[in-house]
């Protein structure tokens, strides 16, 4: 329930800095047409609606999460409003009235949020009885409304027209009404119908229910229901010439302004004053098409602005009392590689200069590959180390991209750049960055190359790999095999072998053979076999082992 | 006997037990629902009102009158008393306006804007 409020009071706040831009942006638009105003609250009821956000440079939200889950547990709670404004105002109020005292077996903020929650919930619960007892009284009280014709009735306790009803609107007059007064009444009820208000304010008002603790929302309601009114006087006087203009703003004044009338009620909820109203509708000339167009337009825009995240900003934790030793040897040591913006990603860039000896540099994440000079520069680390600083980024590995490239100055070139056939290439080039991925992020020390085949003949395909020996030792090849998807070993022989670059060649008849090449430049194929749980390579009766 | 009070929407409901009084109470629920658009449980509520109120009477589910048109149609109907009820539409309902606290003034001065706009005065 606590999170629950919390992720409702972000949205909340997400969607209050939305009211406050449209508020400002609604001036922009008092030449265009009012519907394209109401369309503006649509984005807040979308946004209040939709858990889901995706992100964007274009957010103009300066925070999604401005209150984390996280801050009931947290040693120092503070807020991430987006604005170091704010942030600087509240935190230090919130630091030093609830930040847990050590020691304590509760923070003060798991006592405080609850209760907050359940105020909330009680909210909630008394404006869901307003709205059921209020729809009540009114069903009651039209209950004996006649039918005058189509779906509007009259009824002595009505005053001030009204539509009613979700699936079939009904249009409600009071029975004093004069013939042409009524045209037009009826013109702007079935108007509001014809645009759902009758759907709109409801579902509006019931938004507001959840959100009730924030009085932007509430000042987004009152001017969505202006709105919707001057947008509904616009849809009828659109087809009306002067006479009917007038006669309309008669209608209007006359059902407003009653000098008998003894209940005397202020303008609440978005009632637009009927002076003004007068006033607009007289004043009205149709706007121009290219004005119609540019407010849909900027619209759009707004909508893309509104309804997107911005982007969670990450950088390499680089504090050093935030790092565990080795994390700050690796600093001492490395130092370009720590503290970058890895909002975007991380670009991890891997050459080799002999089988088995990778080096690693990174980078934030960048379209386009930079260029060797500038890698050139950056110089390079050892897989466990890049490993290391790797563990100072809080993103997922998916975020970390493999870019595997030539220094000018290697004169080893992996295999996977040999084969100049385009296909074989590409698949070539995705395998090695695979075996990178695993060896940064499985804790490989150095993998040669995987591969799924059918190794001892069960019918079923293992996921089989080649490495480097735990010794770290480049003369030897640690062949694993495990069940596909499955972690515990189910063979693993070590071979001590002067081949370099092993790796999986499957020829035309389906059989896999472990491929290797001397140093002489003499490449070999073995023959994989499997007996009594070990693994066996051999080239016509001679073991990997003897090749020289 | 005094008139009993007659609200407008029960005066229409008299009319069509006038022209076919004496009626079945069943019939008269279909003649209401034909004629004003009411639910069945719409009319026998406004049935057991009236006469409550004295104005019809209900025996074995016939109905008749008690009181003559003539006599309610001189009696005042009065639609002022409901008023009240103006202040409370709820504030999820689409409306066409809202009675608000104008003074004479106001009142005159935007007949004025009207009354010029209808001349051609801008």
């Amino acid at each position: 329930m606590a999170d629950l409020f919390l992720k409702t009071v972000n949205m909340s706040i997400s969607a209050g800095w939305i009211v406050v831009a449209i508020v400002l942006f609604r001036l922009l638009l008092k030449k265009a047409p009012k519907w394209i105003t109401v369309a503006l609250w649509g984005i807040v009821a979308i946004r209040l609606l939709c858990p889901f956000s995706i992100e964007s440079v274009l957010s103009m939200i300066p925070s999604a999460e401005t209150v984390s889950p996280s801050i009931m547990t947290d040693e120092v709670p503070a807020i991430h409003s987006g604005i170091s404004a704010i942030n600087s105002a509240i935190n230090p109020i919130i630091e030093k009235n609830f930040s847990p005292a050590p020691g304590a077996s509760a923070n003060p903020l798991q006592v405080w949020i609850p209760i907050l929650a359940a105020a909330w919930i009680a909210g909630i619960l008394i404006l869901l009885g307003y709205i059921c007892i209020s729809y009540l009284r009114l069903q009651k009280k039209i209950g004996t409304a006649v039918l005058l014709r189509g779906n509007i009735y009259q009824s002595e306790n009505v005053v001030s027209p009204f539509v009613l009803g979700v699936v079939k609107p009904k249009i409600y007059l009071p029975f004093s009404i004069s013939a042409e007064d009524l045209s037009h009444v009826v013109a702007h009820e079935e108007a509001h119908i014809s645009r759902k208000d009758h759907l709109w304010k409801p579902l509006g008002f019931l938004l507001l229910t959840l959100h009730w603790f924030n009085p932007l929302m509430w000042l987004g309601y009152i001017l969505l229901c202006r709105d919707i009114e001057l947008a509904c006087d616009e849809k009828v006087i659109k087809q009306l010439d002067t006479e009917g203009k007038a006669d309309y703003s008669q209608a209007l004044l006359t059902c407003s302004a009653n000098r008998r009338s003894i209940a005397a009620c202020p303008l609440a909820f978005g009632e637009v004053g009927v002076k003004e109203r007068v006033k607009t509708v007289l004043k009205y000339k149709k706007p121009a098409l290219w004005v119609t167009v540019a407010a849909v337009a900027l619209c759009v825009f707004f909508a893309a602005c509104s309804l997107t995240d911005p982007k969670t900003e990450v950088y390499g934790e680089n504090d050093p009392t935030k790092l565990a030793d080795a994390q700050i040897r690796m600093m001492e040591k490395y130092p370009q590689f720590f503290g970058l913006d890895a909002t975007n990603g991380l670009d991890v860039y891997v050459s080799q200069f002999a089988p088995g000896n990778y080096s690693f540099l990174v980078t934030p994440h960048t379209e386009e590959p930079l260029d060797s000079l500038e890698l050139l520069k950056r110089g390079g680390c050892y897989g466990y180390e890049m490993r290391t600083v790797l563990s100072t980024y809080d993103i997922g590995e998916e975020d970390v991209y493999i870019i595997p490239w030539q220094p000018m100055h290697s004169s080893y070139i992996p295999t996977y750049f040999w084969e100049l056939n385009g296909q074989d290439n590409e698949r070539h080039r995705q395998e090695y960055i695979e075996n990178v991925r695993r060896m940064l992020f499985d804790g490989y020390e150095v993998v040669y190359h995987t591969a799924l085949f059918d190794i001892d003949g069960d019918g079923t395909e293992e996921s089989c790999t080649l490495r480097m020996g735990p010794a770290a030792d480049v003369f030897t090849i640690d062949f694993v095999v495990t069940e596909q998807g499955k972690t515990t070993v189910k063979y693993q022989t070590l071979f001590y072998s002067q081949l370099y670059d092993p790796r999986f060649q499957t020829d035309d008849d389906g059989i896999t053979r472990v491929e290797g090449t001397t140093r002489q430049g003499v490449t070999h194929l073995l023959n994989i076999s499997v007996i009594d749980e070990k693994i066996y390579l051999t080239e016509n009766g001679v073991s990997i082992e003897d090749i020289r | 006997m005094e008139t009993p009070k007659i609200f407008e929407s029960e005066y229409r409901f008299c009319c069509i037990l006038w022209e076919h009084e004496p009626i079945k109470s069943s019939e008269l629920v279909k003649l209401c629902q034909e004629q004003l658009g009411w639910k069945p449980t719409t009319t026998y509520t406004v049935i057991k009102r009236l006469s409550e109120r004295g104005a019809l009477k209900n025996e074995n589910t016939v109905v008749s009158s008690l009181v003559s048109k003539d006599a309610v149609q001189a009696a005042e109907i009065d639609e002022m008393v409901k008023k009240t009820f103006d202040g409370s539409l709820p504030a999820f309902v689409a409306a066409f306006t809202k009675h608000q606290k104008m003074s004479d003034k106001e009142i005159d001065e935007i007949q004025r804007l009207i009354d010029r706009y209808r001349k051609g005065e801008a």
